[in-house]
């Protein structure tokens, strides 16, 4: 039991770290994400080295300068006569940490020329720094959307099994109304029908609540099993007796019983909206250009230029999966050890 | 048979209301199909008025559901602005070629996972075992359009099989055998990524399912009368397995319609996904709802399909 | 002196529908009429299925009885309003049968003690902590275990700490609803002398609830109380004193009753505290 409680801490240590580097995207990513550099459409990676043509061994690591190759317009190739080498710590392009610390200070950058881990896009955007600028909206987006059917899943989910009757019955022939709608048709519905007057960000907004809107009906169920089971048991009976009302039993004694099924289902639910917003930008729903998402990010593939010639534009997809390793063995350490979940940890 | 018929009915005002829902969201929006083309000045105020008038555009909510129930009675779905013609046989095909590609995914997927999953409840916690969790744990945490592009990726750069649509230029005119070669190779991209991503949910919940049967006693008293393994797992333990099985089944009936939305637009392949999509951005409101219903009715009809089959598989629920 | 209970013909039906349509009901309580004086004890025996628990709950107002009245001090409860109720139910406390139920398993004892002060007093936390701890040792019960969760305790602690948290606010009558019945024998004795403790006639009224204790288990009925109601599907068919009841059951459900009740060994001694 000790053993699965210090996997699930494992996995939160690891998430949060993978979060925080998202948070602090300005400052670890060494392009700003809208910049753009005409003269190097669609670089390929550079690879980083520390040992020259010479065979001299450089303890700073240093990069070559692309160039585009002769007789060709897309092709590029290193130029060996030309390093960049790679500094820490440099200052660069500012940006505004969590929207309101502003910093000039990067992790890693170059003071002539620049250095693209993952390449540039079409625009000669620096991939690397797009993905992690991109991944603090699909997070967003997911954690948000996340919240919002908890936060209805157990006003619902609890109203309904605490109280029964009507409320009970009308609330879960409701649910199984959300279950059966096919959302992802209604949300592009919603996002293509909404008003020109309606900003592409506002609009954006608008579709991550909904879709966490319209995700109530899963952890409602859930909630509502254990209201239902919580509202027999004596010690409510009894609270009853005390003179308490339904507002403090719900408080304090049917709440708390639903803590481990909220942490269980935001580990399951928080990969699936990110998935959902992900696959919305890629359709062209979500949020608007220049700012990047790793859906809009891939959305470029769609075209066969692009696959046949600049593989690293799939990257973006890759990135993802870390994220989704953590939070799937998140939420399959928590079932294996519900004391785990029930403690809050 | 009371039971049947209670869940029928529910199933039917599920739809009802699923319909009633869609109207609502596709006609609520502002705007509509023709205010587009306000903005062309070469068409006058009058022609549109006509022509929203032609649509019953300009009558009222109730007035143009009620009308669209009406000639669903007559077997049409109403009309398409885009494509001037009547919403059903449009749908149909675009219908048909999902449900091709949906059904040979799903019939694959279960193949090979019912024996997977059998196989690592068997072999729980030996190498097999492992293999086959640790592959599925693989791909569950690779997302969905990360599979799907990348193996559109491979398919581009290594050429290996057809990268998108449903057949090649021409393939019209070959003979059938040829044709049917043509349709599977292109086949071949969209349903295996469907399958890879199907592949690690249905592993996980058979295993669970005849993992959970085969700690149960008549296994044992099945062992110890000397049936062999083979037949033991496949005859006994599956079959006793099958009431999650079949929900689980019963999803995957229901998805056949509305689940490949995303393989469909990566692969070019030009089922209702797409199409839908189409719809919903250029306001063709009464494809739309074609299409939605048809989605749903898979839906419901699969949830339906999946209480009739455990109704006839377990006993214990005619008793109830 | 003006009864502190008194019960008119009550009436409680549970009806449900069948799945082709017809309706069934079933009385668990008919027309059961009775009176509580302040400070007694009476038992309310029956065997399972007489309406006993049904009647226990009608009178916690924790259920609506279908017809009849049921009047505390002078006052119809049908006629109060919820929050002339919230009023009144602290005053008539319940003790369950089941002790590993009866406690939200997250609270530790402190919290399950001091649950019914912060809903109808305004005490702070240092008295009701100091109350806490002198309710614990009405019961028997040491001032350390308020940190302890129910879980760690024996089920004859817990049964002593449900005790515990019904006289939390003093109530007027303290019904048992099977409460010994889970017990270990000599654990239920020890419980019946602490009953025998808190109800003793020489303390004054105004600081003794009055007690009912329902069961089955007509010996230790006897041990406890001065009165006796006996019940059979939903209907009284016998009361009166104890001993008179005892020595000539009028009825034949009174006297299967004691019939079963003889087969157990009639001594009670007082064994050493588990």
């Amino acid at each position: 039991m000790k053993r699965s409680l210090h996997k699930t801490a494992v996995w939160l240590i690891f998430l949060a770290f993978l979060h925080v580097i998202v948070l602090a995207a300005g400052f670890v990513a060494p392009y700003d994400p809208v910049q753009q550099d005409r003269d190097r459409p669609y670089a390929p990676p550079m690879a980083i080295h520390c040992v020259d043509r010479g065979g001299k061994i450089h303890l700073r690591p240093f990069a070559y300068v692309q160039r585009v190759k002769e007789g060709f317009f897309d092709q590029y190739e290193e130029d060996r006569a030309t390093q960049i080498p790679l500094k820490f710590f440099v200052k660069g392009a500012p940006y505004r940490l969590l929207g309101i610390i502003p910093g000039k200070l990067h992790l890693f950058g170059t003071e002539s020329g620049s250095i693209n881990l993952f390449g540039t896009d079409g625009y000669g955007r620096d991939l690397f720094s797009r993905i992690l600028h991109g991944a603090q909206v699909s997070l967003f987006a997911g954690l948000l959307a996340a919240s919002i059917s908890l936060f209805l899943g157990v006003l619902m989910g609890g109203a309904s099994g605490y109280f029964g009757g009507w409320t009970d019955s009308i609330v879960m022939r409701f649910a199984e109304l959300c279950l059966v709608l096919p959302w992802l048709y209604l949300l592009f519905g919603v996002r293509a029908f909404l008003p020109l007057l309606v900003s592409p960000m506002q609009a954006f907004l608008i579709v991550v609540i909904m879709i966490g809107a319209l995700g109530w009906a899963r952890p409602a169920r859930l909630v509502r099993g254990v209201a239902l089971s919580a509202k027999e048991r004596d010690f409510v009976r009894a609270a009853r007796g005390f003179g308490a009302s339904h507002f403090y039993i719900l408080r304090r004694h049917i709440l708390p019983q639903t803590r481990s099924i909220i942490l269980t289902q935001a580990a399951i639910l928080i990969p699936q909206y990110i998935l959902a917003e992900v696959t919305l930008s890629f359709l062209g729903l979500g949020i608007p250009e220049p700012a990047p998402s790793w859906g809009n990010l891939l959305s470029s593939l769609q075209q066969y230029s692009v696959l046949s010639s600049y593989w690293w534009m799939y990257l973006p997809a890759l990135a993802m999966v870390p994220f989704f390793f953590g939070y799937l063995a998140l939420s399959s350490s928590l079932q294996e050890e519900p004391r785990a979940a029930k403690i809050g940890l | 048979m009371r039971y049947l018929a209670r869940r029928f009915l529910h199933a039917a005002m599920l739809l009802a209301a699923t319909t009633v829902v869609t109207f609502l969201f596709t006609t609520l929006a502002p705007g509509n199909y023709f205010d587009e083309m306000r903005l062309n000045p070469q068409i006058s105020p009058e022609t549109l008025t006509a022509l929203k008038a032609r649509y019953d555009l300009d009558k009222p909510l109730p007035v143009r559901y009620l009308v669209w129930v009406k000639s669903l009675a007559h077997g049409e779905m109403g009309y398409s602005f885009a494509y001037n013609s009547p919403v059903l046989p449009l749908v149909a095909v675009r219908a048909r070629n999902t449900l091709l590609l949906t059904i040979t995914a799903t019939l694959l997927a279960w193949l090979i996972a019912l024996p997977l999953g059998v196989w690592s409840a068997e072999y729980a916690g030996r190498w097999l075992d492992h293999v086959i969790t640790g592959t599925s744990a693989i791909l569950l945490v690779i997302p969905d359009i990360a599979l799907a592009l990348g193996f559109l990726l491979i398919a581009v750069q290594t050429r290996w099989f057809p990268a998108g649509g449903m057949a090649s230029v021409g393939a019209e005119s070959l003979p059938f055998a040829n044709r049917l070669w043509d349709l599977a190779q292109h086949m071949f991209l969209p349903a295996t990524i469907l399958v890879l991503i199907a592949q690690p949910i249905l592993v996980r919940h058979i295993r669970a399912a005849v993992a959970d049967v085969l700690g149960e006693g008549f296994i044992r008293a099945a062992e110890a009368h000397g049936i062999p393994r083979s037949r033991l797992l496949w005859r006994y333990a599956l079959p006793a397995a099958a009431n999650p099985l079949i929900s689980l089944f019963g999803f995957s009936i229901g998805a056949l319609l509305s689940g490949s939305l995303l393989v469909e637009v990566v692969t070019s392949w030009p089922g209702l996904g797409p199409f839908l999509l189409e719809a919903i951005l250029a306001r063709d409101l009464y494809v739309v709802i074609g299409g939605v219903l048809l989605s749903t009715v898979f839906l419901v009809a699969g949830n339906f399909i999946a209480d009739v089959a455990l109704f006839w598989a377990d006993p214990r629920i005619r008793t109830e | 002196m003006e009864a502190l209970l008194s019960v008119e013909s009550l009436v409680k039906e549970y009806s449900s529908r069948h799945l082709s349509g017809a309706r069934m009901s079933v009385r668990a309580l008919d027309q059961v009429s009775f009176v509580v004086q302040p400070g007694t004890r009476i038992a309310i025996v029956g065997a399972s299925g007489s309406g006993k628990s049904t009647l226990a709950a009608c009178l916690a107002c924790l259920e609506k009885p279908s017809s009849g009245s049921i009047c505390f001090q002078g006052r119809n409860l049908e006629f109060l309003s919820e929050s002339e109720l919230q009023n009144i139910r602290p005053q008539v406390q319940l003790v369950f049968q089941d002790p590993a139920m009866a406690f939200n398993p997250i609270f530790t004892v402190l919290e399950i003690l001091e649950e019914p002060w912060i809903l109808q007093t305004k005490l702070n936390s240092e008295e009701r902590k100091e109350r806490a701890a002198e309710l614990l040792g009405r019961v028997g019960l040491p001032r350390r275990i308020l940190d302890r969760k129910s879980a760690d305790l024996s089920g004859g602690q817990r049964q002593r700490l449900a005790i515990a948290r019904a006289l939390a606010l003093e109530p007027k009558i303290l019904i048992l609803d099977e409460a010994l019945s889970a017990l270990d024998y000599s654990v239920q004795a020890q419980i019946a002398n602490l009953l025998l403790d808190l109800a003793d006639p020489s303390i004054p009224l105004a600081a003794r609830p009055a007690v009912l204790f329902i069961t089955h288990d007509l010996v230790m009925a006897a041990r406890i109380t001065d009165e006796i109601i006996v019940m059979q599907s939903g209907r009284i068919v016998e009361s009166g004193p104890m001993r008179e009841v005892m020595r000539n059951p009028a009825h034949m459900a009174t006297r299967a009753l004691i019939a079963g009740a003889s087969g157990v060994s009639s001594s009670h001694e007082k064994r050493p505290a588990v």
